[in-house]
């Protein structure tokens, strides 16, 4: 198995939500369909001065990793729009070995 | 340009003050050195025409980001980031990626339209042809300025937009008269650029790296060690020139944050320990409470302080009057969270300080700003790679900067500027050179009886309005249903207003609709920013019969310009102002025959085309609007520390552009403007507050905050986009758990928020993380989606006064007619609807001293 996908930080996610318009302006989506949504976690509190509020992207079966644009050499239009650089694009075997900290997910999204 | 400008006008007490605003309209020489290459400006790419520019109004957008636009058959396609733009780099926002979607929106104002005055609010309005449109705003503009002055018209912006160049067509009908004067204390950035001017002659700005071209990878760069991010929510706002993700940029290359607001928003999160919960409209308490700290425990930079600031001693003696615990009771923050932060501060080398509106959105709004801008002087956190630094306008081109205007110098005598304009001799610091009208000179005038000795200002009332793409009602005026039927259905005689959609303010008021482009349809360059000058380019032509709002400007200067002799330029001797004169020959390429004089109309609108007009407004660049088309943007070379050099006063001396040559913590410009203001920092208590109003804050004892941006919308804008919207359908109000569970309230039910001049209805959002006796309203909702409604509805047009805070905001601002209380409203909550009105019988416009 060679899965394509995306290292997401969720530590920079600040939930912008131009990755959802991106592909669906990509994709020529309306606003009822769409590559991925970005879910809410928190805020939350701890304990005291300990706090959690994250987002996180989770994607749809209409996301095809944009394959007319990687294979024009361009990032997904999620990734290259994201406003916190916290999409990577590329091969999950890749991607993997480049997790350094906690707060990192890999979404598998395509078997080549 | 430069001398002339600069030359000391008597304001107010007789006391010389230099016209401030002139800082940010031209000092700087005339430079070349443009940092920025010939690119691609079009390419063909898989059946697209692609083509480079910025996003940049309309819709509004504090940014100019680089975008690359998708062109096919004529249409717009598609708007990509420029990976190559060294402002965004390739990023955009939600609204930009929803472009198209506006662009050709099936509510797009198609051509232009009237409606009768005594039809106002009601669906009567009849197409009419350009032409049409142009005669009866020319016919009325004239007929009013003739029985009224042409000081009673006035120009009225919507914020983040290209349109400011609308000061010069109010200019040339002889109006002095632009700004926001539904907008109480000005209370937008205004407060703290004219902290920042008075203090320190200039404007500065957190440093992320955006003057260099290279940003991060530039050696000179140094990432902050530490930022504070004061009641400012980056990501969502990206307020004033400022791309919010420049934060996390930052964040990923080692920057910590601090953070200072009443709700835990995604980078407090981040902060830890340093999440300073303030109290809505605390934060000049917890300014003042750092102060103190850094000075007392003389953690200030010694050096830098001796050399470059005046006033230490001063401020010194001010911060003792005040209790440090005290200090911290009012901002309700823990002291030794204070004395942390205060410590963390002054030893983080650099660190910066990157503030909202928040500052500006209260009565002592100037004040706070004050402190602030004296923490990161004394620390010598000023003008230093990664600290806060000042910027000006590229080259000095005015034209695309708000606080610069265009046009006033030359098109308006000192008589008029700042003799007639509304306020400039009421509230002290519209005296110093801020040329925008006063927001509650405006306010006390439409009160005032003429010939009674009521105590309210009010030389004239305004007759007649341009409101250039603006919507009032839902965005920033305060207690706007009161304004709409008492003031401004009532007194204005004729009103034009223009947009890109049908907005509830234009339904409500305007006789005259004129429907606009948006930026991907026009040519012009922007921004609000002192970094780079980005062309706006257009990809595809205007859609149905719409013009852009700079194209109107020209169009209907030629015709409404005024007719009369420059002063100075006809006669002989001493009749004729030689530096006039000289200024007039050099920027208009012209040779002035004293015998005939110039006419104000031969120099109001002399161009052919808007491009010949954006030609003269680059003139000091050195370049043509076409070269900087072919460079897409140009950026001119930056300096740190440039007080260290004579890059800021215009003697070339060393130090800063003030009186004193120092960066003036005691601040002479305050001590002798209008009346005199407090030299010093200080904390100023909001009025209407549980302190100043203990009794009044026990029938309404919560605080209110409002205005958290939200990314989908800029303001009142995008309601109407479906994928925008679909993300953040309804309108929300912020409320602890406990404190809803008082008043019965359900997480997702709607309840009322009310207080002595208003009320309004919200959608509950449980969020425990607010201090329990903290609400938060989101600002600038309207429903689009249903339609227009009878005048008299409770609820407006569009349901604009429904969800609108706005109803529940007092009008006075502080003392020196800056700042007032969007963020600091004290209130009542609960399930059912209260009897309250939002037309008081008689709203308090009184002057606050």
């Amino acid at each position: 198995m060679a899965f394509k996908g995306f290292l997401v930080d969720v530590e920079y996610c600040t939930g912008c939500e131009a990755c959802v318009l991106a592909c669906q302006q990509e994709k020529g989506f309306s606003e009822k369909e769409y590559g991925m949504r970005v879910t809410k976690l928190g805020p939350l509190k701890l304990g005291e001065k300990d706090y959690q509020y994250d987002f996180i992207p989770q994607f749809t079966k209409w996301c095809d990793l944009c394959a007319d644009r990687v294979a024009a050499g361009k990032q997904p239009a999620c990734a290259q729009h994201c406003q916190s650089r916290s999409l990577e694009f590329g091969s999950i075997e890749d991607l993997a070995k480049k997790v350094f900290r906690e707060k990192q997910v890999l979404y598998a999204l395509v078997d080549e | 340009m430069g001398a002339e400008n600069a030359a000391e006008k008597t304001v107010g007490t007789g006391t010389p003050i230099q016209v401030l605003s002139d800082i940010f309209g031209g000092l700087i020489p005339e430079r070349t050195d443009v940092m920025a290459n010939e690119r691609p400006i079009q390419w063909e790419e898989d059946g697209y025409t692609v083509m480079r520019g910025h996003a940049r109004s309309a819709p509004g957008c504090h940014n100019a980001c680089g975008v690359l636009m998708y062109v096919k058959d004529g249409k717009l396609e598609k708007v990509e980031g420029d990976p190559e733009n060294p402002y965004n780099q390739g990023r955009l926002c939600s609204r930009c990626l929803a472009m198209t979607d506006v662009v050709y929106h099936k509510d797009r104002l198609q051509y232009p339209m009237k409606r009768a005055r005594e039809d106002r609010g009601k669906d009567k309005f009849e197409r009419i042809t350009w032409d049409e449109a142009y005669d009866i705003i020319e016919s009325e503009f004239k007929r009013i300025s003739a029985e009224f002055g042409p000081e009673t018209i006035m120009s009225c912006q919507g914020t983040g937009r290209d349109i400011h160049q609308v000061t010069r067509l109010t200019a040339s009908l002889g109006s002095p008269n632009e700004g926001v004067p539904y907008f109480a204390g000005n209370s937008c950035y205004l407060p703290r650029i004219a902290s920042m001017a008075c203090m320190l002659g200039d404007a500065a700005v957190m440093d992320c790296s955006q003057f260099l071209p290279l940003r991060y990878d530039d050696p000179q760069y140094v990432v902050p060690e530490l930022c504070i991010i004061w009641g400012h929510q980056p990501f969502y706002s990206n307020a004033d020139g400022f791309f919010g993700h420049w934060i996390t940029d930052l964040m990923q290359r080692g920057m910590k944050v601090a953070v200072i607001d009443p709700q835990l928003t995604w980078v407090a999160a981040r902060a830890g320990e340093n999440w300073l919960r303030v109290r809505p409209g605390g934060d000049g308490a917890l300014a003042m409470a750092m102060l103190k700290v850094v000075i007392e425990e003389e953690l200030y930079d010694a050096e830098f302080c001796d050399y470059w600031v005046y006033g230490l001693e001063q401020v010194a003696e001010r911060v003792k009057e005040y209790d440090l615990d005290e200090l911290a009771e009012r901002s309700w923050v823990p002291k030794e969270d204070i004395v942390r932060l205060a410590r963390q501060y002054a030893a983080a080398k650099p660190a910066a300080i990157q503030w909202g509106v928040a500052l500006d959105q209260s009565t002592g709004g100037q004040q706070a700003a004050h402190a602030v801008v004296a923490l990161w002087t004394i620390t010598g956190n000023l003008d230093v790679p990664g600290g806060n630094v000042i910027g000006r306008p590229c080259w000095g081109i005015a034209q695309p900067n708000w606080t610069g205007t265009w046009g006033y110098d030359e098109l308006l005598t000192p008589a008029e500027e700042p003799g007639k304009r509304m306020g400039a001799d009421r509230y002290p610091l519209f005296g110093v050179g801020f040329k925008n009208l006063s927001s509650n000179a405006t306010f006390e005038s439409w009160e005032h009886e003429p010939g009674v000795d009521d105590g309210l200002y009010g030389p004239y009332k305004f007759k007649a309005a341009y409101f250039v793409t603006n919507n009032f009602l839902a965005c920033m005026g305060a207690q706007t249903k009161m304004q709409l039927e008492r003031w401004y259905r009532k007194q204005l005689e004729f009103i034009v207003w223009s947009d890109i959609f049908m907005n509830p303010s234009m339904y409500a008021l305007a006789d005259i609709v004129l429907p606009v482009v948006t930026w991907a349809e026009r040519i012009g360059f922007g921004g609000l920013n002192p970094y780079s000058i980005s062309c706006i380019n257009k990809c595809i032509e205007p859609l149905y019969d719409t013009r852009p709002d700079q194209t109107i400007f020209m169009e209907l200067g030629k015709r409404v310009a005024r007719d009369g002799i420059v002063p100075g330029t006809k006669g002989e001797g001493d009749e004729l102002d030689q530096a006039m004169i000289e200024k007039l020959e050099r920027q208009y390429g012209i040779t002035v025959d004293t015998t005939k004089g110039v006419n104000y109309q031969d120099i109001a609108y002399p161009w052919d085309t808007v491009e010949e007009m954006w030609d003269y407004a680059l003139k000091q660049g050195g370049f043509t609007w076409k070269e900087l088309q072919h460079s897409v943007w140009k950026m001119p070379e930056f300096k740190y520390r440039k007080y260290e050099t004579g890059d800021l006063r215009d003697d070339g001396g060393l130090g800063f552009q003030t009186p004193s040559g120092r960066a003036e913590i005691y601040s002479m410009v305050f001590q002798f403007a209008g009346g005199g203001l407090d030299p010093l920092p200080a904390y100023v208590e909001p009025i209407e507050s549980p302190y100043s109003e203990p009794e009044l804050a026990k029938e309404y004892p919560y605080i209110l905050t409002t205005g958290a941006r939200i990314p989908h919308f800029f303001h009142s804008e995008h309601r109407q986009i479906a994928k925008l919207r679909a993300l953040h359908p309804d309108p929300l109000a912020f409320i602890h758990s406990e404190t809803a569970a008082k008043h019965n309230i359900a997480d997702g039910e709607w309840f009322w928020i009310w207080n002595n001049h208003g009320k309004c209805y919200y959608k509950a959002s449980f969020n425990d993380t607010y201090d329990p006796r903290v609400l938060q309203c989101e600002h600038a909702w309207w429903f689009p989606e249903r339609g227009i409604a009878d005048p008299d509805v409770e609820a407006g047009p569009f349901g604009v006064f429904e969800s609108n805070c706005n109803n529940l905001i007092p009008l006075p601002a502080g003392v020196s007619g800056f700042g007032a209380n969007y963020k600091a409203m004290i209130c009542q909550i609960g399930k059912d609807e209260p009897p309250v009105s939002n037309v008081p019988d008689k709203p308090e416009v009184r002057k606050f001293d």
